[in-house]
């Protein structure tokens, strides 16, 4: 088992980034934990821009984010901050829209791409999810923004890859005979088109027409081929966000929880991460317990062994049987609680920490644990809290809360 | 009093769908009724629950009056292809185009009705007595982002003019979902602010937008109530005079303030749906096993009751 250095926190990962991209499944807390980091360093005196994808209601609120997704956003910073904050919320229908808008050599064309009733379907399939429109609003920030920083919160993925595999993807995609086909369908069964198999193809497709209403064949070449000439507008940016997601200002945050269930899907996670050639600079466990007694550092796991001895006689007189037993349970589950809580962190620390774990060779991740804050930050004032706790950028900020 | 022939279990990631989705099915194999579990969410969870390798793309039966199926799209895709080609060769060397699935994907709706139509299929088998083969077939779904759409499907691809095979599949695939006698939404949250704020839109957006039965939402992980008011009040006159070991009374208090923010959220929880929430409780072991479920299809069994 490893001991891993208990790094202080990412201060210093902030202060060398010029991006910082929160990675993790679902469920974990990366929309918060990106709006803390930004707010961290806001405060620190920087210019700071954070995407956020799909936040709750409340922490919408707690930025002040705006109805419309997509648009950059002054964040009030409490008193005391220096710097600047940007909020901007993922626009994921709106960013492909106003790239082919961008790309298209004509205006016209623009519009006969987006006015094609394939378009919306396959524009998704082009870019996999959510997680490429992220990277295409992050490329933009970074490129005609004014910031010192970007905080990039990812939506949801079960699997890395959608994230790192989009560029390759689409450049493959851009790249291959995979539109031309889509020009021509019946080009999919290859030199086994027989009269048949084309028959047969067309038939189906024709089943597919009349199941969706939409006149497939010719909105799928129309589309195929206006895209042509959107084309390598779409490879150039591909490539920038490549190079953008290797660049040495490029940090990444791993945000993990510590529930057992979660364990394999992180550990998976972060091993997918390794072989997407990106490395993971700090690990964030959120939501981990604490427990007053942690600090006194009292044997655990004994509590229903020790039982009754720790209810003094007096108190003991004046409660009922139950009360006690009670109390003893509580101590109990806890304990049982907290061991497995431990038990999770020791294998994530095996995992993304140890000699052959999941996060590679290079240097070794910094390591914080988020207690679970109860209630949760929903305001500005709780977010400043968390970013306390996480000790980015020098908190300049303590007439903040 | 025929319950609900389907059980779609919806809810943000991280609630615990798979859980609440294996306690129904552990309700319904208490009840003597024949279940089959569906997974269309995380892969491999739900196999881990069961104690089994990995779930097949095809039903298998794991305990008496349990199957398990995992349902993922190139195999439902595979299937409806399959019924739409009389050529099995053909199909399959249309299926292994890369370009296919993009065309696929283009179709609006194709890969869900695929999936749905799927499920309305083991809803209608029958056995060879004609009965249903399954009672109950409970829908672990995808988190809640993608589950709207899925469920949403049939009411997108009705508006179009539908004939042929799928056609009518959507037809049938529309009135199981809207069928109250046949159909029951569980939307699941846990006591955290985000997940009550996420389960209340799901809800709202299953229940008015489309229009599927849901049943009382589910409180997942709930803290038990261990201490009446006098407790609390002797708690806390122990800890202005030092009788009790701190950490005991650091483990109750613990144990109010969860047990106060899920009564809490209990309280948003039906005041924004105005249904009573059905209350798990939290488990304590780290494993989660069949036998583990018990408790929690206990305090689940009424969602098998007819409406």
């Amino acid at each position: 088992m490893t001991s891993p250095d208990r790094d202080p926190g990412l201060v210093g990962l902030v202060e060398e980034a010029r991006v910082v991209v929160c990675l993790g499944p679902g469920g974990v807390g990366k929309t918060t934990t990106a709006a803390a980091i930004a707010v961290a360093a806001a405060l620190g005196g920087k210019r700071v821009a954070v995407l956020t994808v799909d936040p709750a209601a409340r922490l919408k609120d707690a930025l002040e984010l705006p109805r419309n997704p997509g648009k950059l956003h002054r964040v009030p910073l409490p008193d005391g901050g220096v710097g600047t904050l940007d909020a901007i919320l993922l626009d994921a229908k709106g960013i492909f829209d106003g790239l082919v808008r961008r790309l298209a050599p004509a205006p016209a064309l623009a519009e006969r791409v987006l006015a094609n009733p394939v378009y919306r379907n396959v524009a998704g399939a082009f870019a996999g999810s959510d997680a490429y429109m992220a990277l295409e609003q992050l490329l933009d920030i970074v490129t005609d923004g004014d910031f010192d920083l970007v905080v990039v919160d990812t939506p949801p993925a079960s699997h890395a890859l959608e994230l790192f595999d989009a560029p390759e993807r689409i450049l493959a995609l851009l790249n291959s005979r995979a539109l031309e086909y889509l020009g021509e369908p019946v080009r999919i069964l290859g030199g086994a088109s027989s009269r048949l198999a084309r028959g047969l193809l067309s038939a189906v497709l024709a089943g597919l027409e009349r199941m969706t209403g939409l006149s497939l064949l010719s909105d799928i070449s129309a589309l195929a081929t206006d895209f042509g000439a959107v084309t390598p507008g779409f490879r150039k940016r591909a490539e920038a966000i490549r190079d953008l997601l290797h660049d040495s200002t490029t940090r990444y945050v791993l945000l993990a929880a510590p529930d057992p269930h979660a364990t394999r899907d992180i550990l998976s996670f972060a091993a997918q991460v390794d072989r997407a050639g990106v490395t993971i600079d700090a690990v964030v466990v959120n939501r981990v317990m604490r427990f007053a007694s942690d600090d006194a550092g009292a044997p655990h796991g004994s509590s229903a062994a020790r039982e009754h001895d720790r209810v003094e006689p007096e108190a003991k007189r004046r409660w009922s049987a139950s009360l006690a037993r009670n109390l003893v349970a509580c101590a109990r589950d806890l304990d049982i609680l907290r061991d497995a809580q431990r038990a999770v962190i020791e294998e994530l620390e095996d995992g993304l920490l140890g000699a052959d774990s999941a996060a590679g060779t290079g240097p070794r991740p910094r390591w914080v644990e988020l207690p679970a804050l109860s209630p949760a930050p929903t305001t500005l004032a709780g977010i400043v809290a968390l970013a306390r706790a996480l000790q980015v950028g020098r908190a300049r900020s303590t007439s903040a809360a | 009093m025929a319950g609900p022939r389907l059980v779609i279990v919806t809810g943000k990631g991280g609630v615990g769908k798979t859980t609440v989705a294996a306690a129904v099915a552990h309700a319904a194999v208490a009840a003597r009724r024949r279940a089959l579990l569906v997974e269309v969410a995380t892969p491999g969870r739900l196999a881990s629950v069961l104690d089994v390798p990995a779930l097949e793309s095809t039903p298998r039966q794991i305990l008496d009056g349990l199957s398990a199926v995992a349902l993922e799209e190139t195999s439902a895709l595979e299937e409806l292809v399959h019924g739409l080609m009389p050529l099995r060769l053909l199909s399959r060397r249309l299926l292994s185009s890369e370009t296919f699935r993009v065309i696929a994907a283009a179709v609006p709706g194709i890969l869900e009705a695929a999936l749905l139509a799927r499920v309305v299929g083991w809803l209608e088998e029958v056995d060879r007595r004609g009965r249903p083969r399954y009672d109950v077939v409970v829908l672990d779904s995808p988190a809640s982002g993608h589950s709207v759409p899925l469920l949403a499907t049939p009411r997108t691809l009705s508006g179009l003019a539908t004939v042929g095979p799928l056609g009518s599949v959507m037809r049938r695939t529309s009135r199981w979902l809207t069928d109250p006698a046949l159909t029951r939404a569980l939307v699941v949250a846990i006591p955290e602010d985000w997940a009550i704020a996420e389960a209340v839109e799901l809800y709202e957006s299953l229940r008015d937008g489309l229009d599927i039965p849901v049943g009382r939402p589910v409180l997942n992980g709930v803290f038990p109530r261990r201490f009446s008011r006098t407790d609390e009040a002797l708690l806390q006159e122990a800890e202005a005079s030092h009788t009790v070991d701190p950490q005991l009374l650091d483990a109750g208090r613990y144990f109010i303030a969860r047990r106060n923010a899920a009564q809490a959220h209990t309280r948003a929880l039906r005041g924004a749906t105005r249904s009573r929430p059905l209350e798990l409780p939290f488990l304590f072991s780290a494993s989660m096993t069949w036998e583990d479920l018990g408790p929690l299809a206990d305090a689940l069994d009424t969602v098998l009751e007819p409406a």
